[in-house]
């Protein structure tokens, strides 16, 4: 009775307002022009569309953000979160002073003297006593890449050891297997340029209306000015993306291999496919012979779109629909993110899509692309390029190939025979092995951990939350957060307007950011804290940029990694700090030269500069046949073609049974930012998406007895969550989606997720599981808004 | 009980219209007290017209919410001011052909459509 009051007394008041400001002249634009002092040019701190922004700077702190127009990413646009969560960076609860914690428990703030003598004095004990590998490094697709290929050569070249991971081998592992595999090289052909010259757009296994908003406003734009462009949406939930869809592939979670193989099926019996396209610069293969077209329509002939609906749900209708639109288009760009990715067959399920595009040559022609999406902001420039994985080197070459690992010696000055041959753990393998002293099954001792939070992000949290309790962790961060519950020092992390340096997004763009204004209380750039740490460890020669100007110091970093890649494909060699400077969007690899733009599509005579590539051909021998426009010149077997990868169905690792009746999958929404350590000190922020909930379709939500609002209990054979329900229509009975966010430890739904990875990639499966789930009580108000704010709260 | 309700609306039409008309729009903190609720959740209800032209508009569709432009509780703002507009729209402004007037002169909220319609989306099939 008091709401209905409550809101008529609204409706009456916004009525009055309404009424009383017509005909009312607005004003003058006055207060943009004296808001700031100067406006300083960056990136955006979030997802990995690669915003350009400027930030308003006044009395030396950020006051205002603002969408750089000339970016070639976002042209000016920012989201929500673009648009408002820089200002976390002055919340109260950002961490100022290095810490250590005590015998007690509880955290003392110390010198960044002691702290880090502390840090290199623990890391030499633990290196002496169990060996080179027994200290790690987790960092992330956050961290600036001047700071994460420091990281990488300090432990790759200093530590002589590989145990170097960090969360993109939770998000873009499987992508990157993907690519490597079918064309031989990482990242994607074409850039975001290809969505306006599109004519018809696949979205597959990425809800990009909420994760990546600013691309979506292009393509929702690009289809608002041209109507018969054909928009296709494949995945289990009717997401906010589909409003501009033209065709919907519902399907099952982990069954859309079916799908994929289904349409390529469609494509080659119904000649739909690009024949010459085929013949001159792909094999089709089984990973050990090349197959005939002819015994590819063999390999396929299960998946008929009747079979093949019986078995995802997924309309045969649409998935000829789908095919047709998919081949005939004049142009045909895919887009995909996680629902690709962290999946146990995310690698396949990468090279089927792939293979949609290099059968119907939809390749190397505007327009038309085979484009991962990134979910996060320097995955691809920080990690992927500068090779911060377990597996690789810069250049996001192997560490298991002799001639590059010998070139990266060469390059550091280090004794030939420094860098292991043997790859270290991927990440779940990381964290299994991390353990205390006492354990001796868990050879990893020590981590150190860089801008990421694994003890709230990691599938199957249960499992690693001990090992991270019991090793010697370091975290290095800007609030508390659920892994600094569980670290024993924690180093506060300048952020990126406070020290500046380098992102590159999906598009292989890399920008500059400009250091804006002075870090809060006593944090310090990543960087500063790598190099001081090696300088510690008697490793100054190997890190030699260790001042405290962190723009000079990215600047060193920056050129040695430029000077490692100059003959590869991912050459920047064209791209010093002071070109990035001055442009206004940054740059695309292959940059050879300063004389060169960056490449918008790769593999394309006349458009791609390695083609042209002295250096780049007399170091990895390839030939270039003058008669061929194009040559996926990173094909292992020096034929300048791509793989038509045969895969068969499989499903997920987990499939709902009796017990487990549901499959559930996980997400992000709109405002909030993986696991809301920044977004959720955003008021405005906060109150969106406050807490975790759990969508369930009405059918669902009948047959258990539960109706909107009420507290639910998910559970897998992992672990379990209670979170208020929310009944949708648009998710497929017997389909679940939990966003991941919320830091509350009954709704962190990570404890429910299966860790079961890719055997390409290692990837997790986050995106399913299977579950069941019971009311538990009625509707509860849990929009608390729940962070970790104190440095000594516990882990519970 | 029901004059006073009276005198309270028309006081707060006199201080809506009085941030209409001011030289700049100042947070003077959101009306009503919003608890843990999200803007669109009471919105949705209580001005169902402009929560349905903001839906069909470019920032419905591209998840620009409430709060993006207006603030929350407390640095609500009922017209959001123009360093609002070009956090996003710079380079609009800078080229504004009608240069004294502001942004939402001519781009209506919650449409802010002047020159053609949009996309009508349909119910996916």
């Amino acid at each position: 009775m008091m709401n209905i009051t409550r809101r008529n007394f609204i409706k009456a008041s916004m009525a009055a307002a309404a009424a009383a400001s017509v005909g009312v002249t607005l004003p003058k634009q006055v207060e943009a022009a004296e808001a700031v002092d100067k406006w300083v040019k960056g990136t955006c701190r979030f997802c990995g569309t690669g915003c350009g922004v400027y930030v308003g700077v006044k009395n030396g702190k950020l006051v205002a953000i603002k969408g750089n127009p000339d970016a070639k990413t976002n042209f000016g646009f920012l989201c929500v979160k673009g648009f408002l969560a820089y200002k976390c960076m002055y919340h109260p609860d950002r961490l100022k002073a290095p810490m250590i914690r005590q015998k007690d428990g509880k955290f003392k703030e110390v010198s960044w003297d002691a702290a880090l003598n502390y840090v290199a004095d623990r890391f030499k004990y633990f290196r002496q006593k169990y060996g080179k590998d027994s200290v790690a490094y987790y960092g992330s697709g956050q961290a600036l890449t001047e700071e994460t290929y420091t990281f990488n050569k300090l432990f790759k070249g200093g530590f002589r050891t590989n145990m170097v991971e960090g969360n993109p081998r939770l998000c873009m592992a499987s992508a990157v297997a993907g690519y490597v595999s079918t064309f031989g090289s990482d990242e994607p052909v074409g850039s975001y340029a290809d969505i306006e010259k599109s004519k018809c757009l696949f979205i597959t296994g990425s809800n990009t209306s909420e994760c990546h908003p600013v691309l979506f406003r292009r393509i929702m734009r690009h289809k608002l000015n041209n109507p018969d462009v054909k928009i296709i949406v494949c995945e289990p939930r009717k997401t906010s993306t589909t409003k501009i869809a033209d065709l919907w592939l519902p399907v099952d979670p982990g069954t859309d291999l079916a799908v994929f193989n289904a349409m390529i099926k469609y494509i080659l019996d119904n000649n739909l496919y690009d024949a010459k396209f085929m013949a001159e610069n792909t094999r089709i293969t089984n990973g050990k012979e090349v197959k005939s077209i002819e015994e590819y329509k063999e390999f396929l002939k299960d998946f008929t779109l009747e079979k093949v609906e019986k078995l995802t749900r997924c309309p045969a209708e649409n998935i000829k629909k789908a095919a047709e639109w998919f081949a005939k288009s004049d142009a045909t760009m895919s887009l995909w993110c996680m629902g690709l990715n962290q999946r146990v067959k995310g690698t396949w399920a990468n090279n089927l899509i792939h293979n949609l595009h290099l059968i119907t040559g939809q390749i190397c022609k505007p327009g038309a692309d085979s484009f991962s999406l990134t979910g996060q902001p320097n995955a691809c420039g920080g990690v992927r390029e500068t090779g911060a994985l377990a597996h690789l080197l810069p250049g996001t070459k192997p560490v298991a190939n002799d001639a590059w690992r010998a070139h990266v010696e060469k390059c550091w000055d280090i004794e030939p025979g420094t860098i292991d041959p043997k790859p270290g753990f991927h990440t779940m393998k990381m964290f299994d092995a991390l353990g205390g002293e006492a354990d001796s099954s868990k050879p990893i001792k020590a981590v150190l951990v860089c801008t990421t939070n694994p003890a709230q992000s990691l599938p199957n949290l249960h499992r690693y939350v001990k090992g991270m309790q019991d090793s010697f962790m370091v975290v290095l961060d800007i609030f508390p957060t659920r892994t600094t519950q569980l670290a024993d020092v924690v180093l506060p992390a300048a952020f990126i307007y406070e020290k500046g340096g380098v992102y590159g997004c999906s598009e292989r763009r890399s920008q500059l950011t400009e250091k804006a204004v002075e870090p809060v209380g006593q944090a310090k750039a990543d960087i500063w804290i790598a190099a001081q740490l090696a300088k510690r460890m008697g490793m100054e020669k190997l890190i030699p940029w260790n001042g405290d100007d962190t723009m000079k110091m990215n600047e060193m970093a920056w050129d040695d990694y430029r000077n490692i890649t100059k003959d590869t494909d991912h050459t920047f060699a064209g791209a010093p700090y002071s070109r990035l400077k001055k442009e206004k969007a940054g740059l695309q690899w292959p940059c050879p030269s300063v004389d060169k733009p960056g490449t918008v599509r790769r593999y394309v005579r006349g458009e791609d500069p390695m083609f042209e590539h002295a250096g780049f051909k007399a170091k990895f021998g390839h030939n270039f046949d003058p008669a061929r426009k194009v040559n996926f010149y990173n094909d292992a077997k020096k034929e300048g073609k791509a793989n038509i990868f045969m895969r068969p169905y499989a499903g997920a690792a987990e499939v709902p049974d009796a017990d487990y009746p549901f499959y559930l999958t996980t997400g992000r929404v709109i405002e909030q930012w993986h696991t809301g350590t920044m977004t959720m000190r955003i008021p405005e922020i906060a109150r969106a998406h406050s807490n975790a909930y759990v969508e369930i379709h009405p059918d669902d939500a009948k047959k258990a007895g539960i109706t909107a609002g009420d507290m639910v209990e998910i559970a897998s054979k992992r672990g379990k969550c209670v979170m208020p329900a929310h009944i949708v229509t648009g998710t497929l009975p017997g389909v679940l989606f939990v966003p991941w966010h919320d830091q509350a430890f009954i709704r962190m739904i990570n404890f429910v997720c299966n860790d079961a990875v890719d055997e390409v990639s290692f990837e997790p499966e986050f995106k399913i599981a299977a579950v069941k789930i019971k009311k538990v009580s009625g509707p509860k108000n849990v929009a608390e808004k729940f962070i970790i704010r104190d440095i000594n709260s516990k882990y519970s | 009980m029901g004059k006073r309700l009276a005198v309270f609306i028309l006081l707060l039409s006199l201080v809506a219209f009085g941030a209409a008309s001011a030289k700049s729009s100042k947070a003077k903190g959101h009306p009503e007290k919003m608890g843990t609720a999200d803007c669109i959740e009471c919105h949705v209800d209580v001005t169902p017209e402009a929560y349905q032209q903001w839906e069909q508009s470019a920032h419905g569709f591209t998840g620009v919410k409430c709060q993006v432009c207006h603030g929350d509780e407390k640095n609500f703002k009922k017209t959001p001011d123009q360093l609002t507009c070009i956090g996003c729209h710079d380079h609009e402004a800078e080229n504004n052909t009608a240069p004294k007037v502001t942004c939402i002169t001519c781009h209506k909220a919650h449409t802010f459509l002047t020159h053609k319609p949009g996309y009508t989306p349909t119910d996916v099939k």
